[in-house]
């Protein structure tokens, strides 16, 4: 129960980083807040030679609004977010998701960019981005690249990071005045991952609506029937139905937590409750 | 690696390697036994600890990390022989009893007052808990704490 050996690099600029990276490749780790990343070490179920820890690098923290919408540094702590007043007003969904993510301990380390680079299927920012259709800048020693957060999770722990990348920033666009979302969770614990979640955004004059369901799958499933379920009155069991289907095209996941067809059900509940939310 | 840290108030300089966990460090190289390890995988917050200001789950942390830093453990809490007032309040209620989970509880909450957050219910009280575990109470006496330490 304690890490292998490695050779520990604090670079204090992303450049820096990205030549050790480049330098020590499938054998090197990136260290963002640690909160994933440190129990597979000290489980020795990962065991990089070199530990590259991004926690001396202030370029990649903060929260600014620029023409991108919002950009979120990869190395903005859990925490900042959630005490961040522009996440609150311009981007209420990730503000809303960051209260189901782990523990207040675990969001005084834990960064946006590790939760994504990470990858667990039943984590909420990945499927809060893939909701809101972000933009990821990664970068490496050969160039920077955007990748579409809906083409970025690619199967368990799997994502389409190269193993020279890192994440430089996340771009959400801000939410107009009047949107309306919601973000509803099961799990076995208040912070504990989720069995199935659900995002929803509802943009306001008929705007249409954008939602995800998580936990359920290998990767937060993008519901793809949402045109024109905002036009008319809200009908519960109208959208029980609706979310049932949705999940139907999904393949889940069975664990020692919940048997796939469990986590469907859960997973079309959560969508059908996000959905009513931001309808009413 | 060398390694300058502030512990409950008193510089510290230490040699160690980059793979010692922040936990050891504290236990093993500065004998402050009063914050316990229990899983070694961030799930039950024994191990939590102030540093910078900030409640971390120090066997998520490596002890180099906390280089340049402040760092506190539960030997802070009480002052002079002095129980602090949220000992005190656990005391009153039985909010403990191995006491094992007991450091890492009181270090979260020292750290969630003092930047001026507080639960005033007993929803807000177990979400703020819901990343400590305890097995012997039932986490009722210690929501009963929290509310007493208003």
């Amino acid at each position: 129960m304690k890490p292998a050996p490695f050779a520990w690099h604090r670079p204090r600029t992303v450049d820096e980083a990205l030549e050790l990276l480049a330098r020590h490749g499938e054998d090197a780790k990136l260290l963002a807040g640690g909160q994933s990343l440190v129990p597979l070490m000290n489980l020795r179920m990962v065991k990089p030679t070199a530990l590259i820890d991004l926690n001396a690098v202030p370029e990649l923290a903060g929260v600014r609004r620029g023409e991108r919408g919002l950009t979120i540094g990869a190395m903005t702590r859990q925490a900042a977010l959630l005490a961040d007043d522009t996440v609150a007003r311009h981007a209420p969904l990730i503000a809303k998701a960051l209260r189901h993510v782990g523990h207040v301990q675990t969001r005084s380390r834990g960064t946006i960019g590790g939760s994504l680079a990470h990858a667990d299927p039943a984590a909420e920012l990945p499927l809060v981005m893939v909701a809101l259709n972000a933009v990821i800048t990664a970068k490496s020693v050969r160039g920077t690249r955007d990748i579409r957060a809906r083409e970025f999770f690619r199967d368990v722990l799997t994502t389409a990071l190269a193993a020279d990348e890192l994440i430089l920033a996340i771009h959400v666009a801000a939410a107009p005045a009047g949107a309306r979302t919601s973000f509803r969770e099961y799990a076995r614990r208040h912070g504990d991952f989720a069995i199935a979640a659900a995002a929803a955004q509802r943009q306001p004059d008929g705007g249409g609506i954008a939602a995800a369901v998580g936990g359920v799958a290998a990767a937060p499933h993008l519901c793809a029937s949402m045109s024109g379920i905002d036009a008319g009155p809200v009908d519960r069991a109208h959208l029980d139905a609706l979310a049932r289907r949705e999940v139907e095209a999904i393949e889940p996941l069975s664990d020692h937590q919940a048997a796939g067809e469990y986590r469907r059900r859960l997973g079309a509940l959560a969508l059908a409750e996000a959905l009513e939310e931001v309808l009413q | 690696m060398k390694l300058k840290v502030t512990v409950n108030g008193a510089a510290v300089e230490a040699d160690v390697e980059p793979r010692l966990l922040l936990c050891d460090f504290i236990r093993h190289h500065l004998k402050l036994t009063g914050t316990h390890v229990g899983c070694e995988m961030g799930a039950c917050g024994a191990c939590t600890v102030i540093l910078d200001g900030e409640p971390i789950r120090s066997c998520l942390a490596f002890a180099v990390q906390a280089d340049g830093g402040e760092l506190r453990t539960v030997e802070s809490l009480a002052e002079g022989g002095k129980m602090a007032p949220l000992q005190q309040a656990f005391s009153r209620h039985h909010a403990l009893q191995c006491g094992f989970c007991t450091p890492g509880i009181l270090m979260t909450l020292t750290a969630v007052r003092e930047r001026g957050e507080w639960p005033t219910s007993e929803s807000e009280a177990r979400e703020l808990l819901s990343g400590n575990i305890c097995r012997c109470t039932g986490y009722q006496a210690i929501v009963d704490a929290i509310l007493d330490r208003r």
